[in-house]
Protein backbone atom coordinates (compact mmCIF):
# COMPACT_ATOMS: atom_id res chain seq x y z
CA UNK A 1 0.00 0.00 0.00
CA UNK A 2 2.83 2.52 0.94
CA UNK A 3 4.39 1.85 -2.13
CA UNK A 4 0.83 2.79 -4.57
CA UNK A 5 0.71 5.37 -2.04
CA UNK A 6 3.91 6.28 -3.17
CA UNK A 7 3.52 6.09 -6.71
CA UNK A 8 0.83 8.33 -6.44
CA UNK A 9 2.78 11.42 -4.52
CA UNK A 10 5.17 11.14 -7.20
CA UNK A 11 2.77 11.39 -9.38
CA UNK A 12 1.63 14.50 -7.95
CA UNK A 13 5.02 15.86 -7.47
CA UNK A 14 5.57 15.55 -10.94
CA UNK A 15 3.03 17.66 -12.06
CA UNK A 16 0.86 14.98 -13.72
CA UNK A 17 -1.70 14.68 -10.81
CA UNK A 18 -5.38 15.69 -11.33
CA UNK A 19 -8.11 16.93 -8.30
CA UNK A 20 -8.79 12.96 -8.30
CA UNK A 21 -5.40 11.72 -7.19
CA UNK A 22 -5.43 14.15 -4.10
CA UNK A 23 -9.05 12.32 -3.29
CA UNK A 24 -7.95 9.10 -3.76
CA UNK A 25 -4.93 9.77 -2.11
CA UNK A 26 -7.09 10.44 1.18
CA UNK A 27 -9.44 7.92 0.81
CA UNK A 28 -6.25 4.96 0.40
CA UNK A 29 -4.93 6.35 3.37
CA UNK A 30 -7.58 4.35 5.31
CA UNK A 31 -6.67 0.83 3.97
CA UNK A 32 -3.46 1.17 5.95
CA UNK A 33 -5.54 1.50 9.44
CA UNK A 34 -6.04 -2.34 8.90
CA UNK A 35 -2.21 -2.57 9.50
CA UNK A 36 -0.10 -5.27 11.91
CA UNK A 37 1.63 -2.78 13.42
CA UNK A 38 2.11 1.05 14.79
CA UNK A 39 4.68 1.43 11.94
CA UNK A 40 2.00 0.63 9.09
CA UNK A 41 -0.85 2.40 11.02
CA UNK A 42 0.85 5.56 10.90
CA UNK A 43 2.50 5.61 7.86
CA UNK A 44 0.15 7.71 5.58
CA UNK A 45 -0.07 9.97 8.37
CA UNK A 46 2.00 12.61 6.83
CA UNK A 47 0.40 12.90 3.49
CA UNK A 48 -3.06 12.86 5.38
CA UNK A 49 -1.90 16.16 7.76
CA UNK A 50 -0.02 17.22 4.84
CA UNK A 51 -3.15 17.02 2.63
CA UNK A 52 -5.48 18.90 5.66
CA UNK A 53 -2.78 21.05 6.29
CA UNK A 54 -1.17 22.47 3.62
CA UNK A 55 -3.71 21.96 1.12
CA UNK A 56 -3.09 24.63 -1.32
CA UNK A 57 0.60 23.56 -1.85
CA UNK A 58 -0.99 20.29 -3.22
CA UNK A 59 -3.26 22.33 -5.43
CA UNK A 60 -0.80 24.58 -6.93
CA UNK A 61 0.72 21.54 -8.17
CA UNK A 62 -1.90 19.30 -9.72
CA UNK A 63 -3.35 20.48 -12.99
CA UNK A 64 -6.66 21.98 -13.06
CA UNK A 65 -8.34 22.03 -16.68
CA UNK A 66 -8.26 18.07 -17.14
CA UNK A 67 -9.57 15.29 -14.74
CA UNK A 68 -7.88 12.96 -16.69
CA UNK A 69 -3.84 13.13 -17.56
CA UNK A 70 -3.51 10.49 -20.50
CA UNK A 71 0.11 10.83 -20.50
CA UNK A 72 0.90 11.14 -24.26
CA UNK A 73 -0.35 13.29 -26.75
CA UNK A 74 -2.37 11.09 -29.57
CA UNK A 75 -1.91 13.85 -31.92
CA UNK A 76 1.64 14.09 -31.88
CA UNK A 77 2.72 10.40 -31.26
CA UNK A 78 -0.07 9.64 -34.76
CA UNK A 79 2.33 12.68 -36.61
CA UNK A 80 5.33 11.30 -35.69
CA UNK A 81 4.89 7.53 -36.73
CA UNK A 82 3.37 8.91 -40.11
CA UNK A 83 6.38 10.85 -40.37
CA UNK A 84 8.40 7.64 -39.65
CA UNK A 85 6.47 4.98 -41.99
CA UNK A 86 5.80 8.46 -44.78
CA UNK A 87 1.88 8.18 -44.74
CA UNK A 88 -0.47 11.25 -43.99
CA UNK A 89 -1.96 11.53 -41.01
CA UNK A 90 -5.91 11.45 -40.91
CA UNK A 91 -6.83 13.50 -37.70
CA UNK A 92 -10.56 14.04 -38.51
CA UNK A 93 -11.52 10.07 -37.76
CA UNK A 94 -9.87 9.90 -34.52
CA UNK B 1 -18.65 -28.42 25.35
CA UNK B 2 -18.15 -26.82 28.73
CA UNK B 3 -17.54 -23.42 28.41
CA UNK B 4 -20.00 -22.21 25.93
CA UNK B 5 -20.57 -18.15 25.50
CA UNK B 6 -22.38 -16.00 23.68
CA UNK B 7 -21.22 -13.41 21.31
CA UNK B 8 -22.36 -11.19 18.42
CA UNK B 9 -21.42 -10.94 14.92
CA UNK B 10 -23.60 -8.12 12.94
CA UNK B 11 -25.93 -8.48 15.61
CA UNK B 12 -26.76 -12.41 15.05
CA UNK B 13 -26.55 -13.85 18.29
CA UNK B 14 -23.68 -16.79 18.15
CA UNK B 15 -22.87 -19.32 20.24
CA UNK B 16 -19.12 -21.34 20.60
CA UNK B 17 -16.20 -22.86 23.13
CA UNK B 18 -14.90 -19.64 24.62
CA UNK B 19 -10.76 -19.15 23.77
CA UNK B 20 -11.69 -19.99 20.05
CA UNK B 21 -10.24 -17.51 17.60
CA UNK B 22 -13.18 -15.21 15.94
CA UNK B 23 -13.16 -16.97 12.21
CA UNK B 24 -13.38 -20.29 13.38
CA UNK B 25 -16.03 -19.47 16.09
CA UNK B 26 -17.91 -17.29 13.37
CA UNK B 27 -17.80 -20.78 10.81
CA UNK B 28 -19.08 -22.57 13.34
CA UNK B 29 -22.03 -20.36 13.12
CA UNK B 30 -22.47 -20.27 9.85
CA UNK B 31 -20.61 -17.45 9.08
CA UNK B 32 -18.11 -16.57 6.95
CA UNK B 33 -15.13 -14.46 7.19
CA UNK B 34 -12.43 -14.52 4.52
CA UNK B 35 -9.25 -15.38 5.19
CA UNK B 36 -6.03 -15.53 3.58
CA UNK B 37 -2.67 -16.38 5.64
CA UNK B 38 -5.24 -18.04 8.16
CA UNK B 39 -4.60 -21.96 8.06
CA UNK B 40 -6.63 -24.25 10.60
CA UNK B 41 -4.52 -26.20 12.30
CA UNK B 42 -1.56 -23.68 12.17
CA UNK B 43 -0.78 -20.72 14.42
CA UNK B 44 -1.83 -17.50 13.09
CA UNK B 45 0.07 -14.93 12.44
CA UNK B 46 -2.11 -11.62 11.31
CA UNK B 47 -0.64 -11.18 8.10
CA UNK B 48 -2.94 -10.51 4.46
CA UNK B 49 -5.60 -8.51 7.09
CA UNK B 50 -8.37 -9.45 4.76
CA UNK B 51 -10.48 -11.05 8.13
CA UNK B 52 -10.76 -7.49 9.90
CA UNK B 53 -13.40 -6.75 12.12
CA UNK B 54 -14.36 -4.26 14.29
CA UNK B 55 -14.73 -4.50 17.83
CA UNK B 56 -15.62 -2.18 20.15
CA UNK B 57 -14.56 0.58 17.18
CA UNK B 58 -11.05 -0.91 16.69
CA UNK B 59 -10.37 -3.10 13.69
CA UNK B 60 -9.13 -5.97 14.74
CA UNK B 61 -8.00 -9.55 12.85
CA UNK B 62 -10.62 -11.97 13.40
CA UNK B 63 -7.98 -15.30 13.13
CA UNK B 64 -5.52 -14.17 16.01
CA UNK B 65 -8.19 -12.64 18.29
CA UNK B 66 -10.44 -15.31 20.55
CA UNK B 67 -13.73 -14.34 20.90
CA UNK B 68 -14.83 -14.03 24.86
CA UNK B 69 -18.78 -13.60 26.34
CA UNK B 70 -20.61 -10.90 24.97
CA UNK B 71 -17.97 -9.49 22.72
CA UNK B 72 -19.84 -7.51 19.77
CA UNK B 73 -18.22 -7.78 16.03
CA UNK B 74 -18.75 -6.12 13.05
CA UNK B 75 -17.65 -7.79 9.88
CA UNK B 76 -20.21 -7.09 6.70
CA UNK B 77 -20.74 -3.34 7.72
CA UNK B 78 -20.07 -1.48 4.10
CA UNK B 79 -16.99 -0.41 5.62
CA UNK B 80 -15.46 -3.45 6.33
CA UNK B 81 -16.50 -4.98 3.13
CA UNK B 82 -14.55 -2.02 1.28
CA UNK B 83 -11.20 -2.33 3.30
CA UNK B 84 -11.25 -6.37 2.83
CA UNK B 85 -11.90 -5.91 -1.46
CA UNK B 86 -9.28 -3.13 -0.89
CA UNK B 87 -6.91 -5.74 0.18
CA UNK B 88 -7.68 -7.97 -2.49
CA UNK B 89 -7.25 -5.72 -5.12
CA UNK B 90 -4.06 -4.10 -3.52
CA UNK B 91 -2.65 -7.81 -3.98
CA UNK B 92 -3.31 -7.68 -7.51
CA UNK B 93 -1.65 -4.96 -8.40
CA UNK B 94 0.94 -5.20 -5.66
CA UNK B 95 2.01 -8.74 -7.90
CA UNK B 96 1.70 -9.96 -11.72
CA UNK B 97 -1.40 -11.69 -11.52
CA UNK B 98 -2.02 -12.99 -15.18
CA UNK B 99 -5.11 -15.73 -14.13
CA UNK B 100 -6.33 -16.86 -17.57
CA UNK B 101 -2.67 -18.24 -17.93
CA UNK B 102 -1.86 -19.48 -14.17
CA UNK B 103 -1.34 -23.01 -13.00
CA UNK B 104 -3.86 -22.04 -10.25
CA UNK B 105 -6.74 -20.17 -11.69
CA UNK B 106 -10.08 -21.67 -10.70
CA UNK B 107 -8.39 -23.21 -7.21
CA UNK B 108 -6.74 -20.16 -5.77
CA UNK B 109 -8.34 -18.18 -3.21
CA UNK B 110 -7.01 -14.77 -4.25
CA UNK B 111 -9.19 -15.28 -7.60
CA UNK B 112 -12.07 -16.51 -5.75
CA UNK B 113 -12.13 -13.66 -3.28
CA UNK B 114 -11.68 -11.12 -6.17
CA UNK B 115 -14.99 -13.32 -7.53
CA UNK B 116 -16.79 -13.13 -4.09
CA UNK B 117 -16.30 -9.19 -4.36
CA UNK B 118 -17.08 -8.77 -7.58
CA UNK B 119 -13.94 -6.82 -7.95
CA UNK B 120 -13.61 -5.93 -11.75
CA UNK B 121 -10.89 -3.51 -12.40
CA UNK B 122 -8.50 -2.83 -9.29
CA UNK B 123 -9.20 0.89 -8.01
CA UNK B 124 -5.08 1.17 -7.74
CA UNK B 125 -2.75 1.40 -10.75
CA UNK B 126 -0.88 -1.69 -11.50
CA UNK B 127 3.00 -1.51 -10.14
CA UNK B 128 4.09 -4.48 -12.62
CA UNK B 129 6.53 -4.92 -10.45
CA UNK B 130 9.61 -7.06 -11.96
CA UNK B 131 9.86 -10.09 -10.27
CA UNK B 132 11.48 -13.81 -11.22
CA UNK B 133 10.68 -17.24 -11.17
CA UNK B 134 13.10 -19.68 -9.61
CA UNK B 135 12.87 -23.21 -11.30
CA UNK B 136 15.98 -23.95 -10.24
CA UNK B 137 14.29 -26.80 -7.70
CA UNK B 138 14.04 -30.51 -9.17
CA UNK B 139 10.73 -30.43 -7.76
CA UNK B 140 8.87 -27.31 -7.79
CA UNK B 141 8.69 -23.84 -9.43
CA UNK B 142 8.70 -20.52 -7.37
CA UNK B 143 6.79 -18.02 -9.51
CA UNK B 144 7.83 -15.04 -7.47
CA UNK B 145 5.42 -12.81 -9.54
CA UNK B 146 2.17 -14.30 -7.48
CA UNK B 147 3.14 -14.70 -3.86
CA UNK B 148 0.96 -12.56 -1.36
CA UNK B 149 3.70 -12.96 1.49
CA UNK B 150 0.91 -15.15 3.58
CA UNK B 151 3.81 -17.07 4.80
CA UNK B 152 1.80 -20.64 4.92
CA UNK B 153 4.36 -21.97 3.27
CA UNK B 154 7.30 -21.16 5.65
CA UNK B 155 4.98 -21.57 8.98
CA UNK B 156 3.94 -25.34 7.52
CA UNK B 157 6.38 -26.66 4.76
CA UNK B 158 9.34 -27.88 7.44
CA UNK B 159 11.23 -31.30 7.34
CA UNK B 160 11.57 -33.67 10.43
CA UNK B 161 13.84 -31.53 12.72
CA UNK B 162 11.34 -28.12 11.98
CA UNK B 163 13.59 -26.43 9.35
CA UNK B 164 11.32 -24.41 6.99
CA UNK B 165 11.94 -25.06 3.37
CA UNK B 166 11.12 -21.64 2.55
CA UNK B 167 12.32 -18.20 3.99
CA UNK B 168 11.68 -14.32 3.54
CA UNK B 169 14.43 -12.41 1.58
CA UNK B 170 15.50 -8.73 1.59
CA UNK B 171 12.69 -6.38 2.75
CA UNK B 172 10.57 -3.87 2.23
CA UNK B 173 9.02 -3.96 -1.41
CA UNK B 174 11.96 -6.17 -2.58
CA UNK B 175 10.67 -8.69 -0.62
CA UNK B 176 10.32 -12.25 -1.04
CA UNK B 177 9.34 -15.76 -0.10
CA UNK B 178 12.42 -18.41 -1.33
CA UNK B 179 13.01 -21.94 -1.14
CA UNK B 180 16.27 -22.22 0.35
CA UNK B 181 18.54 -24.02 -1.57
CA UNK B 182 20.03 -26.51 0.68
CA UNK B 183 16.78 -27.62 1.59
CA UNK B 184 15.35 -27.66 -1.55
CA UNK B 185 17.79 -30.99 -2.14
CA UNK B 186 16.17 -33.13 0.52
CA UNK B 187 12.55 -31.81 -0.52
CA UNK B 188 10.64 -35.43 -2.01
CA UNK B 189 7.18 -35.50 -4.10
CA UNK B 190 4.79 -35.28 -0.87
CA UNK B 191 6.40 -32.29 0.31
CA UNK B 192 5.95 -30.41 -2.80
CA UNK B 193 3.06 -31.37 -3.49
CA UNK B 194 1.73 -30.43 0.24
CA UNK B 195 3.53 -26.94 -0.44
CA UNK B 196 1.48 -26.47 -3.46
CA UNK B 197 -1.90 -27.10 -1.79
CA UNK B 198 -0.75 -25.21 1.34
CA UNK B 199 -0.21 -22.36 -1.05
CA UNK B 200 -3.50 -20.19 -1.26
CA UNK B 201 -2.06 -18.41 -5.08
CA UNK B 202 -0.07 -19.98 -7.73
CA UNK B 203 3.45 -19.01 -6.44
CA UNK B 204 4.22 -22.78 -5.55
CA UNK B 205 3.64 -25.33 -8.91
CA UNK B 206 4.96 -28.89 -8.91
CA UNK B 207 7.01 -29.77 -11.71
CA UNK B 208 5.16 -31.17 -14.33
CA UNK B 209 1.82 -31.30 -13.20
CA UNK B 210 0.77 -27.65 -14.57
CA UNK B 211 -3.12 -27.69 -15.15
CA UNK B 212 -3.89 -30.78 -13.87
CA UNK B 213 -7.58 -30.34 -13.00
CA UNK B 214 -9.91 -29.85 -15.75
CA UNK B 215 -11.98 -26.15 -15.36
CA UNK B 216 -15.42 -27.46 -13.86
CA UNK B 217 -13.90 -29.75 -11.06
CA UNK B 218 -11.15 -26.85 -9.78
CA UNK B 219 -12.18 -25.58 -6.26
CA UNK B 220 -13.91 -22.55 -6.77
CA UNK B 221 -15.56 -23.65 -9.99
CA UNK B 222 -19.15 -24.06 -8.85
CA UNK B 223 -19.25 -22.58 -5.47
CA UNK B 224 -17.59 -19.01 -4.54
CA UNK B 225 -15.12 -18.90 -1.53
CA UNK B 226 -16.60 -19.54 1.98
CA UNK B 227 -19.87 -21.69 0.42
CA UNK B 228 -18.84 -24.27 3.04
CA UNK B 229 -18.96 -22.30 5.63
CA UNK B 230 -22.21 -20.33 4.69
CA UNK B 231 -25.95 -21.35 5.77
S1 LIG C 1 -2.19 -16.86 -8.35
FE1 LIG C 1 -4.41 -16.69 -8.35
S2 LIG C 1 -4.80 -14.52 -8.67
FE2 LIG C 1 -2.68 -14.89 -9.22
S3 LIG C 1 -2.71 -15.30 -11.43
FE3 LIG C 1 -2.89 -17.26 -10.41
S4 LIG C 1 -5.10 -17.61 -10.29
FE4 LIG C 1 -4.81 -15.46 -10.68
S1 LIG D 1 4.65 -18.89 -1.74
FE1 LIG D 1 2.48 -19.11 -1.44
S2 LIG D 1 2.32 -19.90 0.64
FE2 LIG D 1 4.36 -19.05 0.46
S3 LIG D 1 4.18 -16.94 1.16
FE3 LIG D 1 3.94 -16.90 -1.04
S4 LIG D 1 1.74 -16.99 -1.36
FE4 LIG D 1 2.12 -17.66 0.74
S1 LIG E 1 -6.48 -14.39 7.67
FE1 LIG E 1 -6.42 -13.09 9.39
S2 LIG E 1 -4.84 -11.74 8.85
FE2 LIG E 1 -4.79 -13.15 7.24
Amino acid sequence: MTQVMNNKLRKILDGKGVAKDLKDLKEWSKVLNASRCGLGQTAANPIVSSLKNFRPLYEQLIQKDTDFDEGFDMKSAVQASCNYVGRVPNFNHH
Amino acid sequence: MSNLIKFKIDGVECMAEGGKFIVEAAAENGIYIPTLCNMKGVKPKGACRICSVRINGRLMTSCTTPVTDGMEIESESEEIRELRRSIVELLFVSGNHFCPACEKSGSCELQALGYYYQMMVPRFPYEFPQKGVDATSSKIIKDQNRCIFCKRCIKTIKDEEGRSFFAFRNRGHRTEVVLDPVMAEKMDDATAQLAMENCPVGSILVKEKGFDKPIGTRKFDKQPIGSDIKL
